[in-house]
């Protein structure tokens, strides 16, 4: 299915007094960087995911995380992943002592949901030991401010960084894509410098969340939202352009061929009013990770972990787009999971496909489930 | 005065109130004012020279503002027949209007460039709440106005600083560049329409009658723009902005929705102006990093910025096809860069 098809697919979809799907937005993307060989995203194992599952590796009453847990389903799920014995060996796949390795978290409402600091420690000691100097490990977000809440700098050795846009290199006016949306005047969003002058490669630690106007954020979105600026002018009053400017950001080079792996963190989750939600009622405990180069295949895996709990919660679909739930006030929202903020758009992981960002078909994923 | 000499005092009055960044050979082409007495007047020696109005602006202040005049960065406020030419404005400001502007998630910026562009020369800050003393000045400033400023008593010291920096600067004579031309009507309606153009740096100048050097002349009343259309201020810009077109607009602004651009030159040489109307966390920490784009090829020549770092300059300057792009670094309220034509 391409572009074009996926629109006219889903304009058919039946949606009483829905807002019509908009025809795509004229995206101007500038960059002078070429594809890898092999591109990083959907990388070496497309329509593959490994998800690991592991009843103790959070406390639900405590959040405190059991780090031997952790340990082992990274092993379990970056072994299974590559088919090695030996987790070295999957990692030594994927990195080695020349690579300077961005760590991109999701620190969106933390010190509620976010990438778990014992994870990144864990990912971290893993590049250290296929010879990734920690110098040459950067733990980072586009914004300043929430990426310092969870205290990453007190689980890793020292020399790893934890950086943003605000704090180091800014943006490359160099790459970037613009498009005008809603008539606003900015009309484009650069890419993170970091990621353009100083990384060889990207770890893409995303969360298990909810999202009022991208339906869940996962693989993509963090990379998308997450490493480019200027991107919440896609949301307008009840309409939201997540559909087609998540994929398009994360199709962009060089972020698409150096996000060589995806470890979506989901020890803990936000079930409504994601992705900053810090509400208690919201939060839940799916207690696994999945592992994967291709981050269409376990953002298609993160919709059905999203949405049934949801559903278990007695909560609309994030597929619903009767303009019958939807309210312009965030307290609405927040105060109720039957209340949309913006009309969602979970098509953008099928959409992302389209692009060649990944595999959206559930009958094309190798999915391997594993309890440790 | 040698050039090298220029270059010398530039530097020291960098030093001493901001970053005065010479980028060219021929500086004294650029700066064409006496920097000896600029530095003279900045240790408080001497007054500030004289100027004519429409080179440099005047700064008056309220009894408020004592001590700056003690320190003669600006007159006593005039009174009698002089004091009624002044015309009361608001304060510059920022509103933010999530409720209301949800749309861009743009706030709202009071200016008073559409007030200035509309000819008003003298203008009274009658009212100034703390924090806005120094965006005022640098406001007048840059549409080359003279003001009176009232300020709050805890923005003295910002305000003198402000006031140092920008009779430090040199304000090289250039007529006001713009994509169109604004038949005004005089009319309340006509005011809310340059406001939104000057807010959404549409570059703008009042014509008395079309002008076919530019791009587009906005007339109420014409089936171009109905009268009906400006009932809506913010269509009415949009529609403008349409007829234009963004590859043609003389400057593009990224990175901000805070930031309103003035733009003079000739054609061979440009002075952009750069107000930030960002709210007090900017306006005492600045105003992040923004990305410039300009039609024509040119180079910069010069940069002067209040509050940024000594060594601060403009970086990433391209030229992508026939236009001229350029980073400004983190500054406080004000930026200005000269620009030659390459």
């Amino acid at each position: 299915m391409d572009r074009r098809e996926f629109l006219a697919a889903v304009a058919a979809m039946p949606a009483l007094n829905a807002l019509q799907v908009r025809p795509v937005p004229n995206y101007r993307i500038v960059t002078k960087y070429k594809p890898a060989p092999v591109s990083g995203m959907p990388g070496r194992y497309p329509g593959r995911v490994v998800t690991v599952h592991s009843p103790r590796c959070i406390d639900e009453v405590t959040e405190k995380v059991d780090v031997p847990a952790v340990q082992e389903m990274i092993a379990q799920g970056m072994t299974t992943l590559t088919g090695d014995k030996d987790a070295r060996d999957s990692w030594a796949r994927f990195f080695d002592a020349d690579d300077f390795v961005g760590i991109k978290v999701n620190a969106s409402g933390a010190t509620g949901a976010m990438s778990m600091p014992e994870v990144v420690a864990e990912i971290t000691r893993n590049l250290l030991v296929v010879g990734v100097k920690p110098t040459n490990i950067v733990i980072h977000e586009r914004g300043g401010g929430q990426i310092l809440l969870p205290r990453y700098d007190q689980y890793v050795p020292a020399g790893v960084r934890v950086e943003s846009a605000n704090t180091w290199l800014g943006y490359d006016p160099g790459v970037y894509v613009e498009v005008d949306f809603f008539g606003e005047d900015d009309t484009r969003s650069y890419l993170l410098r970091m990621i353009t002058e100083q990384f060889t490669k990207i770890i893409n630690v995303p969360n298990m969340k909810d999202h009022g106007a991208s339906g869940v954020t996962g693989c993509l979105k963090n990379v998308a939202y997450g490493e480019f600026g200027n991107v919440a002018r896609s949301h307008n009053k009840a309409q939201t352009e997540t559909l087609t400017f998540i994929g398009t950001l994360a199709a962009v080079e060089p972020l698409r061929s150096r996000t060589v792996l995806n470890i979506m963190d989901g020890l803990r989750g936000v079930w409504h009013a994601g992705p900053f939600s810090r509400d208690k009622k919201y939060r839940f405990y799916p207690k696994q990770m999945k592992f994967g180069t291709d981050p269409v295949a376990i953002d298609r895996f993160l919709l059905d972990v999203i949405d049934n709990k949801r559903k278990q919660e007695g909560a609309i679909s994030v597929w619903e787009r009767d303009m019958k739930y939807f309210s312009a006030k965030l307290a609405d929202w927040e105060a109720n999971p039957n209340v949309n903020r913006f009309i969602r758009e979970p098509g953008h992981i099928e959409y992302a496909s389209t692009l060649g960002l990944g595999v959206y078909d559930t009958h094309k994923i190798k999915h391997t489930e594993i309890t440790v | 005065m040698t050039r090298r000499t220029v270059v010398l005092i530039a530097g020291i009055a960098t030093l001493t109130c901001g970053a005065l960044v010479v980028t060219t050979a021929d500086a004294d082409k650029w700066l064409r004012f006496d920097l000896t007495d600029r530095a003279r007047a900045l240790d408080g020696q001497v007054p500030a020279p004289p100027r004519s109005a429409h080179e440099r602006p005047r700064f008056y202040l309220s009894s408020a503002g004592s001590t700056l005049i003690q320190k003669r960065l600006a007159a006593p406020q005039p009174t009698g027949a002089e004091a009624a030419g002044f015309e009361q404005v608001p304060p510059p400001r920022i509103e933010f209007r999530p409720d209301v502007s949800q749309a861009t998630t743009a706030p709202w910026i009071d200016s008073n460039g559409a007030r200035f562009q509309r000819g008003l020369k003298k203008a009274h800050y009658a009212k100034l709440p703390a924090g806005s003393a120094p965006l005022a000045a640098a406001e007048a400033y840059t549409y080359g106005v003279d003001a009176i400023l009232n300020p709050d008593p805890s923005d003295l010291d910002a305000l003198g600083s402000m006031l140092q920096f920008l009779n430090a600067q040199s304000r090289p004579p250039l007529p006001v560049m713009a994509n169109v031309g604004v038949v005004d009507d005089g009319s309340a309606q006509m005011g809310e329409i340059l406001n939104l153009l000057t807010r959404r740096n549409l570059l703008y100048r009042v014509v008395a009658a079309p002008d076919r050097t530019l791009n587009l002349t906005v007339q109420l009343g014409t089936a171009e723009f109905p009268k009906e259309a400006a009932a809506d201020p913010y269509a009415f810009a949009a529609r403008v902005r349409a007829k234009i077109g963004d590859d043609n607009r003389l400057i593009r602004l990224y990175g901000t929705s805070t930031v309103v651009a003035h733009l003079t030159g000739d054609g061979t040489r440009l002075r952009l102006y750069l107000l930030s109307y960002g709210g007090r966390g900017r306006q005492q920490r600045g105003q992040p990093s923004i990305r410039v784009r300009v039609v024509g090829r040119y180079e910069p020549v010069a940069f002067a910025a209040y509050g940024t770092e000594a060594d601060a300059k403009l970086t990433d300057v391209d030229n992508p096809g026939k236009t001229t792009e350029f980073s400004v670094p983190s500054f406080v309220t004000i930026a200005m860069v000269d620009l030659r034509a390459r």
